[in-house]
C-alpha cells in the first residue's frame, strides 16, 4: 500500500513539463553515445554533469539515469546493424543480430532488442522499488564492521567474477584501491604520495582517471585498427517482427529480466556478464543450439533484455547501500555527490521524494526509449556513417572539455592523459579496467570501516566475526576464494592433461 | 618483452615503490592505525601478486609479445601522435583560450593523424570548434579560459 502510494507521488513529481524534458534529453543523448563506438555511458554521464549544476538533484538524477539506460538501449543497434558494439554489454548481441540482418531480418532485430530493453527495464525497476527499501532498512543496522565486511565480499566477487584472469582482477583492485588512498587522510590529514603536489591533496579525481581509461584509452587503442564498416538500413516497415519471432522472443525475455536483474546487483561488469549469461542459457536450453550463431531471435532476445534489466540491478546497491557496482553508475555516484545527495542507507529514508521520482522516471525513461529507438532508427544510423577518423577526435575534444568541466583544473587533464596511456597499455596487457575505477571510488569508504572497526574493538580482530552480519560475510567470502581456488586447481589439471586453456585468448598479428 | 612480462613489472614495480612511500608514513597501532597503515597493507599485497604475475609469465612457454606495431603501415605510432598533441594541448589550454587552442589540436589530429589534406582538416577543425564552443559554452553553460588573446 505505501509502495503504491510512494509510487503515484513520484509519478506526481515525475511527469512535470520539465523532468519529461530532461528525461527525454538524457534518454536521447544516451541513446546517441550508445550507438557511437568509443564513447560509453561513463563518458556520456561525466559530460552532463555540469549541465545539471543549474538544477536541482532529481533533475539532475533524471537525466543522468536517461543517459545510462540509453546507452543500453542505443548500444545493440551497432550490434545488429553493424557487428560492432556500440558498447561493451553489446559485444554478444553482434552474435546473433548480425546474422539476422544480414538475411534481411535486421529491422526484426531492433525491434525485438527494443521491446526486450523494454520489459527488462520495465521489470527490473519493480525489483529497485521492492529491494532497495528492504536493503536500505536492514543496512541502516550496520556499522564500519558490516560495512568493511560486505566491501571484502563485493571485492571478491568483483575478482571472481572478472573476465579475464582472477590474479590480473586483484592486481588492479589492489592497485584501485591504493589510488584511492592518495590524498590527505581523511582521519588525521596526513599527505599521502602527493609529493607536494596542492592539486593532489584531494586524490586523484574520478572523473579524469575513468575518462582517462575509458575514454582516451579505447580511443588510442581504436585507433591501430582500421574500421570498414558495412551499415545496413532497415526501412520502416521491415522493424515489425514475424509473430513467430514475437513468439519466440516471449520467453528469453522474461528469463533474461529476472538474470539481468540479479546479476546487475553484483560487482564489476554485471552487463557483460548478463548478457553472457542470458546468452549461454538460451543457448543450452535451445532445442537446436547449432543454430545459435546464424541468426536466432533468442540469440539477441534474451542478451539485450539481460543487459537493461542489469542497469535497475546496479542501482540497487547505490541506492539503498551507497556501493556503486559499474563505474558509470561510480559517475552517477559522484554526480549525486556534487548536488550534495549522498546515496547509502540512509537516502531512501531522508529523501524519500527524490527516490520515488526517479523510481517514477526510470518507468518514464523506458516509455521513452521504446518510442525514441525505432522511429529515429535512420538518425542512428547515419551517425554510423560518420567515419571513425572523423569522429575520434571530437570524441578526444568532448573527453578533454568533460573533465575540465569538472573542477576547471587543468591538473585533471594531465590525470586524463596519464590515466589514458596506462588505460591503453592495461588493454594491451589484456588487464579489466572496471576492477580498477571500482576499487578507487570505494577505497576511502573500506579504509574508513576497517580503521573504525579497530579502533572500537581496541586492535582486535575479532570484531569482526563477533557481528553476525559481518560473519556470513565473511563466510561468503571465504567460501568463495575457496571456490575460485579449486576452480584454478581444475583448470591447472586440465591443462596438464593437454586440454585447451580457456583463458584470455590471444590474436596474434601477422 | 612478452605482455605477461610488462604488465607484471608494472605492478612490481608500483607495488614497491608504494610500499617505500609507505613506510615513511606514520602507521600507528592496531588500536588506532595511522596514515600508512592501509598503503602499507595495499602495498605489501601489491608487490606479492606482481611477484605472482612475474612468475607466471616466466612460466609461460610462448610469452605473447606485445606487438608495438600497428597492424599496417597506415596505423603505426598513431597512439604516440595523439598523447603528444593531447599533452599539447593540455599545456596550451588555459595560456591560449579554448578556441585557438582545439582550433589547432582538431586540425593536427586530422592532418597528421587522420591524414586529410590540408583544405579538408581546416575546414572540419574550424567547424567542430566553433560548434563545439558554442554548444559547450553557450547550451551546457561550461566556462572556458580565455587565454592571451582573449578568446
Amino acid at each position: 500500500m505505501d509502495v503504491s502510494i510512494n509510487l503515484l507521488d513520484g509519478f506526481q513529481a515525475a511527469l512535470t513539463f520539465r523532468n519529461i524534458y530532461l528525461c527525454f534529453i538524457g534518454c536521447f543523448f544516451g541513446s546517441v553515445v550508445g550507438v557511437l563506438p568509443g564513447i560509453g555511458p561513463l563518458a556520456g554521464i561525466t559530460l552532463l554533469i555540469p549541465a545539471t549544476y543549474g538544477i536541482d538533484a532529481t533533475g539532475a538524477i533524471i537525466m543522468l539515469a536517461g543517459i545510462y539506460y540509453g546507452a543500453m538501449y542505443g548500444g545493440s543497434t551497432t550490434s545488429i546493424l553493424m557487428n560492432i558494439p556500440g558498447e561493451s554489454a553489446s559485444v554478444v548481441t553482434c552474435i546473433d543480430g548480425y546474422q539476422m540482418t544480414k538475411k534481411g531480418r535486421g529491422g526484426a532485430a531492433l525491434f525485438i532488442a527494443a521491446w526486450g530493453s523494454w520489459v527488462g527495464g520495465t521489470l527490473s525497476i519493480l525489483g529497485v522499488m521492492v529491494l532497495a527499501p528492504t536493503l536500505a532498512n536492514i543496512a541502516t543496522k550496520f556499522g564500519p564492521v558490516e560495512i568493511f565486511s560486505l566491501l571484502l565480499v563485493a571485492f571478491i566477487l568483483l575478482g571472481s567474477l572478472g573476465t579475464g584472469s582472477t590474479l590480473k582482477t586483484w592486481a588492479m583492485i589492489l592497485l584501485g584501491l591504493l589510488a584511492g588512498t592518495v590524498g590527505m587522510d581523511g582521519l588525521t590529514g596526513a599527505l599521502r604520495f602527493t609529493h607536494g603536489i596542492r592539486e593532489l591533496y584531494d586524490g586523484l579525481g574520478f572523473v579524469p582517471v575513468a575518462m582517462g581509461m575509458f575514454g582516451i584509452g579505447e580511443i588510442l587503442g581504436a585507433t591501430e585498427e582500421t574500421l570498414v564498416r558495412d551499415v545496413f538500413k532497415p526501412r520502416f516497415r521491415e522493424l515489425l517482427p514475424t509473430w513467430q519471432e514475437l513468439k519466440a522472443s516471449i520467453n528469453p525475455v522474461l528469463r533474461g529480466s529476472g538474470i539481468g536483474f540479479f546479476i546487475g546487483l553484483l560487482p564489476g561488469a554485471a552487463h557483460i556478464l548478463s548478457s553472457l549469461v542470458s546468452y549461454t542459457i538460451e543457448k543450452r536450453i535451445a532445442k537446436n543450439p547449432e543454430e545459435f550463431g546464424t541468426g536466432r531471435i533468442e540469440g539477441v532476445a534474451g542478451p539485450e533484455t539481460a543487459n537493461n534489466a542489469a542497469t535497475g540491478g546496479a542501482m540497487v546497491p547505490l541506492l539503498s547501500l551507497g556501493i556503486p557496482t559499474t563505474p558509470a553508475v561510480a559517475v552517477m555516484m559522484v554526480a549525486l555527490l556534487i548536488h550534495g545527495v549522498r546515496p547509502g542507507p540512509l537516502f531512501i529514508s531522508e529523501n524519500p521524494a527524490i527516490f520515488w521520482t526517479l523510481i517514477a522516471s526510470m518507468y518514464m525513461g523506458n516509455v521513452i526509449l521504446l518510442a525514441l529507438n525505432l522511429p529515429l532508427i535512420g538518425i542512428f544510423v547515419s551517425l554510423l556513417r560518420v567515419p571513425f577518423r572523423i569522429l575520434f577526435p571530437i570524441i578526444l575534444l568532448i573527453c578533454l572539455v568533460g573533465t575540465y568541466s569538472v573542477n576547471n583544473s587543468r591538473f585533471d587533464l594531465i590525470i586524463l592523459l596519464l590515466f589514458g596511456v596506462l588505460g591503453y597499455l592495461f588493454r594491451k596487457w589484456e588487464y579489466d579496467l572496471a576492477p580498477f575505477v571500482l576499487a578507487l571510488i570505494i577505497a576511502p569508504i573500506l579504509e574508513e570501516a576497517f580503521r573504525q572497526a579497530l579502533m572500537r574493538s581496541g586492535g582486535a580482530f575479532a570484531i569482526f566475526w563477533q557481528s553476525s552480519i559481518s560473519l556470513f560475510f565473511i563466510v561468503v567470502s571465504v567460501l568463495l576464494v575457496l571456490l575460485n581456488i579449486y576452480k584454478r586447481w581444475g583448470r591447472a589439471n586440465q591443462e596438464d592433461k593437454g586440454e585447451a586453456d580457456q583463458g584470455q585468448g590471444f590474436i596474434p598479428r601477422p | 618483452m612478452s605482455r605477461e612480462r610488462a604488465g607484471s613489472l608494472f605492478f612490481l614495480f608500483v607495488g614497491l615503490y608504494a610500499l617505500f612511500q609507505s613506510i615513511r608514513l606514520p602507521f600507528g597501532s592496531l588500536t588506532r592505525p595511522g596514515a600508512g597503515f592501509f598503503p602499507l597493507v595495499l602495498s605489501l599485497l601489491l608487490s606479492i601478486v606482481g611477484v605472482l604475475l612475474l612468475i607466471s609469465a616466466e612460466k609461460r612457454q610462448k610469452g605473447n609479445k606485445i606487438d608495438w606495431k600497428s597492424p599496417t603501415e597506415a596505423y603505426r605510432a598513431k597512439p604516440l601522435k595523439i598523447v603528444v598533441l593531447t599533452g599539447a594541448y593540455i599545456a596550451g589550454f588555459e595560456w591560449l583560450g579554448y578556441l585557438p587552442v582545439s582550433l589547432g589540436y582538431l586540425f593536427l589530429l586530422f592532418y597528421w593523424c587522420c591524414n586529410f589534406r590540408m583544405r579538408k582538416a581546416l575546414i572540419l577543425s574550424l567547424t567542430i570548434t566553433v560548434a563545439s564552443w558554442y554548444f559547450f559554452s553557450h547550451i551546457l553553460g561550461l566556462q572556458f579560459p580565455r587565454g592571451l588573446l582573449g578568446v
